[in-house]
């Protein structure tokens, strides 16, 4: 496509990015800022609206000067540099303005309604990003200059999975894995046979059924797309499938999260039984970060998850075309199947987790990579509930025989949502630490004197100290940095492939494959839910 | 006074009803007339790989290779269909083409300068609710993309019992 | 679809040897299988390569500065 690029949009994004940022530097946005409680991103907000606007005037300058070619610079880099910037901008808005409001407005509303609207439907910056691009798309439609950015979505979000690899120790990936592939391989194969034989109970064409019990069992429209030309599926067949496995998984996404967090599930439960149950491989990662988008934990072991179903999906389309091969005519050899199919970027996976297991991200000054960091971080911070009960306590001034700097340094705590210095004084890190290693002090003595019977401590508030403390006791900074990029490229993914759902594509669902489909997946989500709260019990993740 | 003819289909019952009107009534009238049969493959086929990530660009031109050649193969079957119920049929031409349904068939009517377009009248899908599957991908022709684009008159066939 | 199509020539896929129409436009649909990549170019290696570079990159910020 050598067609000659419109600079326009390119232009204002990274003007508007940039001017953002200088907005942002001079403090006159801090107040709005504190009240929406992202003052602690102001430095990334600053430097991430200069480095990207930067980075799209000067693209937007090169494809003013020369003409457009098919260079590999022009396809990789200057044709798709308008649509990345939108879906930056995107991502910027809502995670440091969308989400603040969304949960601002149902703090608001609760009082109307009764319940909380975020945290019912869950409504993080990962689901609102998936929610914008899906909005998007069916609106407006992808705007023209963005359609190549648009589609880097897919790779950006592998980039995300190949630097999730630098998060497992030896003993998480083993735990996780085996489980990961007792459930995967239980269900996966479990819901194909059910597929198959309800196929034959409602006498249905085996090609329907095969696409069917792919796009079920493994994962979704990606096993669909895989198998559909491996059994020669009819139009229909794989209109209605995959109109099926998309309304079925967007479903999937908001109930699930809910239903974890009714349930009490923790993060590797819950992780398990979306990485088992959710049909979109996609969607199981929207709801690993809506279960939990601060902690990733929950997406560590979808994630796990998800990489043992890609592993299966060439099994499943080798199990399948050998079913189908006398029909088609068509066969399929080993290597067409398994070696070509194999997704490379499952290996960039575990060459992240030997490059950090063998100490790489560690820092080198701090013994065995931890140490305390109280700079500002939403990793650092506490969770909701969490606050809730420590804000809690101090509104009802339940916390009885605390000295005056401990209850100092609890209301910090609550002002601030986490283990820091004074906001005055992040600029003087040394200061900074100090105040922080202070307020630590102080919370360390609370818990103490909590336990030698000194003080009663409501259980919650103790947690919630506990918890406060334990989240400053840092990963590497290098870790934590990659672990940022990888958020970023996720959220950066997810709102590219809500780009990609089309409400035409979710309205093929119905006849056959929407009964079988609605059997075959609430099957599969029911029983993968009893058996996760089962069997994942004991696997405790750092 | 039309000479040469568009006709729309994709084999539902709305476009059977335009194919009665043309190949059982307009062509038994008038039997010089010039009759080409339009089936379009929906280009929004391509955006049936939905949130999918997972597989690489291979895989995905595999599958739109697949619905392609599928899409062709049931077209040629539906053709024989009409072929078989209409005698009329036998000299029309049939013109399968990928694309955007509105844009595609302004286009086709322009370049083989028909002078009426010929489609089904409006039907109620209810697929969701339907056991009884449809060919191919469901969609409708939006009068308000179609109408600006039209290079000649457009024809919608009335509801009718068809006997064939 | 009325019940008593005629059968066409079968073949044993269970599908028409048929005839590809000549008009037929394969270019659109090949040309865009949703991603920057043309088919041959291996997305997954380009992720690869990219992701370590923002490694490096990282590990120079964060640890070798």
């Amino acid at each position: 496509m050598a067609q000659a690029q419109d600079n326009k949009p390119l232009f204002i994004l990274s003007g508007l990015m940039i001017i953002y940022a200088l907005i942002a530097s001079s403090d006159v946005l801090h107040p709005l800022m504190k009240y929406l409680h992202t003052a602690k991103t102001a430095d990334l907000q600053v430097s991430m609206g200069f480095i990207c606007g930067g980075v799209g005037i000067l693209g937007a300058l090169i494809n003013s000067v020369r003409k457009p070619g098919t260079t590999i610079i022009d396809r990789f880099v200057l044709q798709p540099l308008p649509g990345i910037l939108l879906i930056l901008v995107m991502a910027m808005a809502i995670r440091w303005y969308v989400e603040p409001v969304v949960k601002l407005i149902s703090q608001n509303l609760q009082p109307v309604l009764g319940f909380k609207i975020y945290k019912v439907l869950n409504l993080n910056y990962v689901i609102l990003g998936l929610l914008a691009g899906v909005l998007i798309t069916n609106t407006y439609g992808i705007p023209k200059f963005a359609a190549a950015g648009v589609k880097c979505a897919r790779f950006v979000l592998k980039m995300g999975v190949i630097m999730l690899g630098a998060r497992y120790s030896f003993a998480e990936l083993a735990k996780l894995g085996s489980y990961s592939v007792v459930l995967v391989g239980t269900f996966v194969l479990g819901t194909v046979f059910l597929v198959l034989w309800l196929g034959k109970i409602f006498k249905q064409p085996k090609t329907m059924t095969g696409v069917l019990s792919a796009g079920m069992g493994v994962c979704g429209v990606s096993a669909t797309v895989a198998v559909a030309p491996v059994v020669k599926a009819k139009s229909e067949e794989m209109a209605y499938t995959i109109g099926t496995i998309l309304s079925f998984g967007i479903i999937c996404m908001f109930v699930f999260p809910t239903v974890g967090h009714m349930a009490g599930m923790n993060p590797v439960q819950f992780g398990a039984w979306a990485g088992t149950g959710i049909l979109n491989s996609a969607q199981v990662a929207a709801a690993a970060l809506a279960f939990n988008a601060v902690d990733i934990k929950t997406l560590k072991v979808a994630e796990i998850f998800n990489i043992t179903r890609v592993l299966f999906l060439p099994i499943i389309v080798l199990v399948l075309a050998t079913w189908f091969g006398k029909q088609s005519g068509q066969k399929l050899t080993f290597k067409e199947v398994v070696i070509d199919k194999f997704p490379i970027f499952i290996l960039g996976f575990l060459l992240l987790f030997a490059m950090s297991s063998m100490g790489l991200f560690s820092p080198p000054t701090h013994y065995k990579g931890k140490f305390i960091d109280y700079s500002y971080n939403e990793r650092t911070q506490v969770t909701e509930k969490e606050w809730e009960a420590l804000n809690g306590a101090v509104q009802n001034n339940t916390l009885q025989g605390l000295k005056p700097e401990q209850l100092a340094a609890v209301k910090d705590l609550v002002a601030q949502r986490q283990l820091a210095g004074n906001y005055e004084s992040r600029a003087d890190k040394k200061l900074f630490n100090k105040q922080g290693q202070e307020r630590m002090f102080q919370l360390e003595s609370i818990l103490a004197a909590a336990k030698g019977k000194v003080l009663t401590l409501d259980k919650s508030v103790k947690g919630a100290i506990h918890h406060a403390i334990k989240q400053v006791h840092k990963k590497s900074k290098t870790v934590t940095t990659l672990t940022d990029c990888m958020i970023w490229f996720f959220a950066f993914g997810l709102i590219g492939l809500g780009m990609q759902i089309t409400k035409k594509a979710i309205f093929q669902a119905g006849g056959w494959p929407l009964v079988m489909g609605i059997i075959s997946g609430i099957t599969k989500a029911t029983l993968s839910f009893f058996v996760v709260l089962w069997l994942v019990k004991d696997v405790v993740l750092k | 006074m039309f000479t040469s003819l568009l006709l729309c289909t994709h084999g539902t019952a709305g476009a059977q009803y335009a194919e009665h009107l043309v190949f059982a009534d307009l062509c038994v009238k008038n039997p010089d007339l010039n009759v080409s049969v339009l089936t379009i493959i929906d280009q929004d086929w391509q955006n049936m790989t939905g949130d999918d990530w997972l597989n690489s660009s291979k895989t995905h031109t595999k599958f739109l290779d697949h619905v392609e050649q599928q899409m062709q193969e049931e077209n040629e079957e539906d053709w024989q269909r009409i072929k078989a119920t209409y005698p009329a049929a036998e000299k029309a031409q049939f013109i399968g083409v990928v694309g955007k349904i509105e844009q595609t068939i302004a286009q086709i009517a322009a370049k083989n300068s028909n002078d009426l377009i010929v489609i089904g009248p409006y039907r109620e899908s209810r697929r969701l609710f339907n056991l009884k599957m449809e060919k191919g991908l469901r969609s409708r022709i939006k009068p308000a993309t179609l109408h600006p684009l039209l290079p000649c008159p457009l024809l919608i066939a009335p509801v009718c019992s068809i006997t064939g | 679809m009325s019940k008593d199509k005629i059968t066409i020539n079968t073949g044993d896929a269970g599908k028409g040897e048929s005839e590809i129409a000549k008009e037929a436009n394969t270019e659109e649909l090949e040309e865009r299988a949703l991603s920057v990549f043309s088919s041959e170019r291996n997305e997954d290696i380009t992720a690869l390569v990219l992701s370590l570079i923002t490694t490096f990159i990282v590990l120079i910020f964060t640890k070798w500065m």
